[in-house]
């Protein structure tokens, strides 16, 4: 078969276009915080949520029970839950004298039981009766009715296999994934395997193709390939020829495509975000895109379908639509059967019925059976209507109404059950927002007006509101809150490593690199320990290797189990001074060169080669060679035009010799033209010009305000974790740094705004940074809480004696955040803040540990003001905290950026959490202690899975209960409604996400003194009251 | 002319074709306390019984027997409901007793031997009265995921089928012991057979306990077992466990 180039791109844009729903999954090396339901962003919460559940089969509210428990907790607003009752009651008709509210609350608040029923057997002439406390009556059901049932319930877009297995019990789906989830691993691997793939350069599905027929796993399942992957068809081609042999109509591809990909969305985001990732390494070498993923998918699954069809069972779509048609009671015995909704107590008659495959057997079993379980679902729900009704009094009521009346009142019960999560999550986040209320100050005096001892900007993230509260504290200290890349984005290159790391929100792309230079001498012998360390990774990772290591040197591994388990602390102590770990000390390269630096670099690297070159190729001494003739070299390299002769002459080799070592300079040596002007433009994007570093110190200090008053000190302070064994330790990093550590980012800014030329164009733009200013790097260690300062060698002298005193403040402040913190995470009481302060560090260091810290759960607040605004309440380590003063930025341009850079972010944040808590088996990753590292970029549960995508149980489960809180983001602006209004309407994506309310967003006016709620699609005007107490019921936050 | 009492005694440490019997008696019965009278009672009918014959046994009811229980085993390998499966595994097993007759050292230890491999199905039988009770049916696969919603129940559950399934200690280990004793006396043949039969009923019971604990639950809400009654389960399966330590003597 061969497509026409349309043919193909239609293919394409479908597999795309039905990619879409599936979120990207960025490798763990750096965990990326992400909305699960990203691709339903552009509908309204709640029909996303929806819409996402059936799509992934996960859950996108908490159980009624959990929220039940949360208003007994007074952590739900039980006014606003009336409300939302009363909302849709009124809009609902039901018969006369039903007290629709109190059904709805009663059901909502006391009950378990779930009164709509979607099976087709439930009939309200049976519900009747069963309230009456008779039989059910003998109409028989509509045949037409099951077989509509029925395909609903298996076609329609559906994997085929998904409706093979539900009718016969095969495990096609299972094995299917099995073995795709086999075959991605063998292709994407990025360094894990010690066997790699053969062909893997020419493509995900090409390189498969060409094992998949020799493949003996393949072959002894019975999978056949060869009239599937005839002629050498292209992915595209394959895929058609699947759906059309499968008998799939063209108008279900899209959603058979979306629902394919959704089986396995983890490994399908992950192949979705690599295929866009055109820098990515991998990408690169070993390409592979959605189209490859689905080909692969698809041809395994036509193979495993005819497989299983040699054996007897259908494998077409055409085939299932027969059984339905023509064997309906058998088909609906099968289903109810196979998707264990049959009733426990006929599932050995049904089955032994559908073995044997007697017709009789068949019809005589699916009319008991159909009786029985139309009796059962009556009565089950007669039962749970009547329960409710004595509740409120209604029973008689309930008991007179006719068909038509019981029908209502059922239909509109289970429309109300289906918005029933909405109304929960409204009324919990009212009774978030109201805490928040309670915890706001509009203060409009200008805040400090004595020159603080040191200033500190930490992080926007929700970690860092402990310790800057503590910090406060502590004495003459003031602090910001800025997202942890301050705003100035790049690419780091790390001392000791080749490739670039993004330090900025991944919504960001960087142009500009930055380099870590040594300013210490390196040592060129590696440690022996480090070597040996290095030899025991390559023993354990090889293939035979292991069955010997294990009998040589085992006993090694076991004494370090021993350590790491038994003194965690100590162990790690004596490790890192046995393994020197530490680094030399860096610079980091900022400036930009100019294009005569460029020239004068290049030059230099070309002489160093050509010399190398000239030493390994002819065997020259260095003072062999002269200037002359590493310039005629490099000129005959680069231009090719040279004069061949005096070359000869001066290296003394014959011409043949002089055109085989030129080649070898362009070739291996990468002296050419082309190469050089790669480089050229590689060097160019080193470090910023002066104007932009000005420009980023300016920026970041206007976006805090922190545009007068200097302190002496000034930190700024980035932040990372730091565990032992934990795949998810990116999770804990810096998410505005792209999941890394923030501190480069800190030394980028704090060595900027340093620099006396930066701080004379800053002046110049209206900010004086008096001289005896100094910026500090410092980490903060959300694990331990430790603030660890950083080039301090390049601390004024002047500056020297105060350092103490700002090192106990820190040290105070890291041991009081610890203190309040550890409490949730470990049982022990310390006594002081210290001992909390020691048992943080221990369990940063222990690895067995799966929650070293509670990293961004509970997250619930993005407050975009001033610092005053929550300066005298505790936010219990809830709130994203952006520092920003409306009357420096008239313009509204550092508020935009805020919501387009940082909000979004949050948001992404918050709605992984959300999800992971709410359903942590579909959307989160499970139990960590399942987990196990995958191909160097992922985790799986067990030995395969989908990659787990989303957050550990660890994370944001206690005691297998939501320790985070699932709710939306409630996004606070701290500026007049109008100017917040039009920044929100001038940012798309973020007012996108306000309209569809995947963020709540709040404007506290501090002109006014009101509060714009922006709810159901308009906004809402409330008065503010500072420090209101809270009207309902006490909770704890 | 066969001994008349050997042939009885093939009903009731039943031996195919004449197992069919006991399992429709067995599966016909509604009323748990009767299941466990049958179960005890029966193989201790087909155990005096066989004492009672005069004859030898022959060869080849040694061999019907490890076909019953080989055939027995591997139907059990497909069976959900656990009825059935207690039947199947109650075949299987007392039809052993027929091959370890000749291990055992007096005949006071066959009849132990045969109550010692009814005990754990007895166990499993009021079992699955809990999973009635709580579920409508003891099938597995309907409602697995127990582990996550019934831990002490999962527990107890795993403990019995293992004693069931010959696990070393119970009594039922024993049994196969004694078996394979007396196979490398009769020939190649029959050891393999017991090893398939072992194999095959730690399969069996694998999947049913993979039908009953591993999984995601449903969602639903259920009791567990009250802590006092899983402590009379684990004195009980321990009382089988050193019940079998000391059956080992029997072993000749």
């Amino acid at each position: 078969m061969s497509l026409s180039l349309d043919e193909k791109l239609k293919v394409r844009s479908m597999v795309h276009v039905a990619g879409k729903a599936v979120p990207f999954f960025w490798p763990m090396r750096a965990f990326i915080h992400h909305n699960p339901l990203h691709g339903f962003e552009d509908l309204p919460f709640g029909e996303a949520a929806q819409k996402g559940s059936q799509l992934f089969h996960g859950r996108s509210f908490l159980p009624r029970k959990t929220y039940q428990g949360y208003l007994e907790e007074g952590r739900i607003d039980r006014h606003k839950l009336q409300d939302l009752i009363d909302e849709f009651a009124d809009q609902e008709e039901v018969p006369d004298n039903v007290d629709l509210t109190a059904w709805l609350r009663q059901l909502f608040t006391k009950e378990s039981c779930q009164l709509g029923c979607s099976d087709p057997l439930s009939l309200t002439d049976d519900l009747r009766a069963a309230l009456a406390g008779e039989a059910p009556p003998d109409d028989e059901v509509k045949i037409d009715d099951l077989r509509c049932d029925l395909r609903r319930r298996l076609l329609g877009g559906r994997p085929l296999g998904e409706a093979i297995d539900a009718l016969f019990g095969s495990k096609i789906i299972e094995d299917l994934n099995e073995l795709v989830v086999k075959s991605c691993l063998d292709f994407y691997d990025e360094g894990q395997s010690v066997w790699k793939m053969p062909m893997r350069e020419q493509g995900f599905f090409n390189a498969w193709k060409k094992l998949a027929e020799r493949n003996i796993r393949f072959t002894l399942l019975g999978l056949r390939f060869q009239e599937i992957l005839k002629a050498d068809g292209t992915a595209e081609e394959t895929i058609i020829y699947v759906l059309r042999t499968l008998g799939i109509e063209q108008e279900h591809w899209a959603n058979y495509f979306s629902s394919e990909l959704a089986q396995l969305h983890g490994w399908s985001g992950f192949v979705r975000w690599r295929e866009q990732a055109e820098d990515y390494h991998f990408h690169q070498e070993f390409p592979g895109d959605l189209v490859d993923f689905v080909a692969v998918r698809l041809t395994l699954s036509l193979a495993l379908i005819e497989a299983h069809g040699r054996r007897g069972l259908p494998s077409t779509v055409e085939e299932i639509e027969k059984i339905i048609d023509e064997r309906t009671h058998e088909a609906y015995l099968r289903r109810e059967f196979h998707s264990r909704e049959v009733l426990p107590n006929f599932a050995h008659r049904i089955d032994v019925a559908i073995s044997r495959g007697k017709k009789d057997l068949i019809e005589k079993t699916f009319v008991t059976y159909l009786a029985a379980k139309r009796r059962v679902l009556a009565a089950r729900q007669a039962r749970d209507l009547r329960a409710v009704a004595c509740a409120i009094g209604e029973e008689d009521l309930l008991l007179k109404q006719d068909s038509n009346g019981l029908a209502r009142i059922v239909e509109v019960l289970a429309k109300a059950e289906e918005q029933e999560g909405m109304f929960w999550l409204r009324a919990m986040e009212e009774r978030a927002i109201h805490r928040l209320d309670s915890l706001l100050t509009l203060d409009k005096r200008s805040s400090l007006e004595e020159r603080p001892f040191a200033q500190a900007v930490f992080c926007i993230d929700t970690r860092s509101e402990r310790i800057r509260r503590h910090l406060e504290g502590m004495g003459n200290y003031q602090t910001f809150g800025m997202a942890g890349f301050f705003g100035v984005p790049l690419n780091f290159i790390e001392l000791g490593k080749g490739s670039e790391t993004p330090l900025c929100p991944v919504i960001l792309t960087p142009e500009n690199v930055i380099l870590e230079v040594p300013t210490s001498a390196l040592s060129e012998d590696p440690d022996t320990v480090t070597t040996l360390d290095k030899a025991m990774h390559g023993l354990k990772e090889s293939v035979i290797s292991p069955f010997v290591t294990v009998e040589a040197i085992g006993l090694l591994f076991g004494f370090e189990m021993i350590g790491k388990t038994v003194a965690p602390k100590g162990y790690a102590k004596w490790r890192g001074k046995l393994i020197n770990t530490e680094k030399p000390d860096t610079l980091l390269l900022l400036d930009k060169p100019d294009k005569e630096k460029i020239l004068s670099i290049l030059l230099t690297v070309q002489r160093a080669l050509i010399i190398k070159a000239l030493k390994q190729e002819l065997g020259f001494h260095a003072d062999q060679i002269s200037e002359e003739l590493v310039s005629g070299l490099r000129e005959a390299a680069l231009t090719g035009d040279y004069e061949a002769e005096t070359l000869c002459g001066v290296l003394k080799v014959d011409q043949p010799r002089l055109v085989e070592l030129i080649n070898h300079l362009q070739r291996d040596y990468r002296i050419n033209r082309e190469f050089s002007d790669q480089q050229k433009e590689q060097l160019g994007r080193i470090g910023f010009t002066l104007d932009e570093q000005a420009t980023f110190v300016a920026t970041a200090l206007n976006a805090i305000g922190l545009t007068k008053n200097l302190a002496k000190f000034v930190l700024i302070t980035g932040h990372g974790s730091f565990t032992e064994n934990n795949p998810y330790e990116s999770a804990l990093d810096c998410g505005a740094c792209g999941g890394n550590h923030g501190i480069v980012s800190a030394r980028v800014l704090a060595q900027m705004a340093n620099r006396p030329s930066v701080r004379d164009r800053v002046r110049k733009m209206g900010i004086e940074i008096p001289e005896d200013v100094c910026f500090i790097p410092a980490l903060h260690n959300t694990t331990t809480d430790e603030v660890c300062l950083h080039d301090l060698d390049r601390v004024p002298p002047s500056h020297l004696f105060y350092l103490d005193w700002l090192r106990k403040g820190l040290a105070g402040a890291s041991h009081r955040a610890a203190q309040e913190r550890l409490p949730t995470l470990s049982p022990l009481k310390p006594e002081t803040a210290l001992e909390a302060f020691q048992e943080a560090q221990r369990n940063a260091s222990d690895w067995s540990q799966v929650r070293p810290e509670w990293g961004l759960s509970r997250n619930c607040y993005f407050i975009i003001g001033r610092r005053d605004l929550t300066k005298n309440d505790s936010l219990d380590g809830r709130a994203f905290l952006h520092s920003y003063d409306y009357r420096v930025d008239p313009k509204r341009r550092l508020l935009e950026s805020i919501l387009t850079g940082p909000l979004v972010v949050g948001q992404w944040i918050n709605m992984e959490h959300y999800f992971s808590a709410v359903d942590n088996e579909q959307f989160g990753s499970g139990s960590k202690v399942y987990h196990n590292v995958s191909g160097k970029f992922g985790v799986m549960s067990g030995n395969q899975s989908d990659l787990r995508t989303g957050l550990p149980a660890q994370t944001v489960l206690r005691d297998g209960k939501p320790y985070h809180e699932p709710v939306r983001l409630i996004s606070v602006i701290e500026a007049p409604v109008e100017h917040a209004r039009q920044a929100i309407d001038a940012v798309a994506s973020v007012r996108n996400l306000v309209n569809n309310e995947w963020i709540r967003m709040m404007v506290l006016d501090p002109e006014t003194s009101l509060i714009h709620v922006f709810e159901k699609g308009e906004w809402v005007e409330r008065p503010f009251t500072e420090n209101a107490s809270e009207t309902s019921e006490p909770q704890a936050v | 002319m066969m001994d008349p009492k050997l042939l009885a005694a093939a009903l009731f440490l039943p031996l195919f074709p004449l197992s069919m019997l006991f399992s429709i008696l067995f599966e016909g019965l509604r009323h748990v306390v009767l299941r466990a009278v049958v179960l005890l009672a029966w193989p201790q009918i087909g155990v005096w019984l066989f004492q009672g014959a005069t004859e030898p046994v022959p060869s080849w009811m040694t061999m019907l027997a490890l076909f019953t229980s080989l055939l027995y085993g591997f139907r059990a390998l497909v069976l959900r409901e656990l009825v059935h499966w207690i039947s199947f595994l109650a075949v299987s097993s007392w039809t052993l007793l027929w091959v370890a007759s000749g291990s055992m050292a007096s005949d006071q230890s066959m009849s132990l031997l045969a109550l010692g491999c009814s005990a754990p199905l007895v166990i499993l039988t009021v079992l699955g009265l809990h999973l009635q009770k709580r579920f409508g049916a003891s099938y597995s696969g309907l409602n697995n995921g127990l582990g996550h919603t019934m831990p002490r129940f999962s527990g107890v559950l795993v403990f019995t089928i293992l004693a069931v399934v010959a696990t070393p200690v119970f009594p039922g280990f024993v049994v196969m012991m004694a078996a394979f004793l007396e196979a490398t006396h009769i020939t190649l043949i029959g050891t393999i057979l017991l090893c398939l039969i072992w194999m095959i009923w730690a399969w069996a019971g694998a999947r049913l306990i993979q039908g009953f604990v591993i999984g995601e639950s449903k969602g639903n809400e259920v009791d567990d077992l009250p802590v006092a009654t899983v402590w009379v389960y684990v004195v009980l399966l321990a009382g089988l466990g050193v019940f079998g330590l000391t059956m080992m003597d029997v072993l000749s």
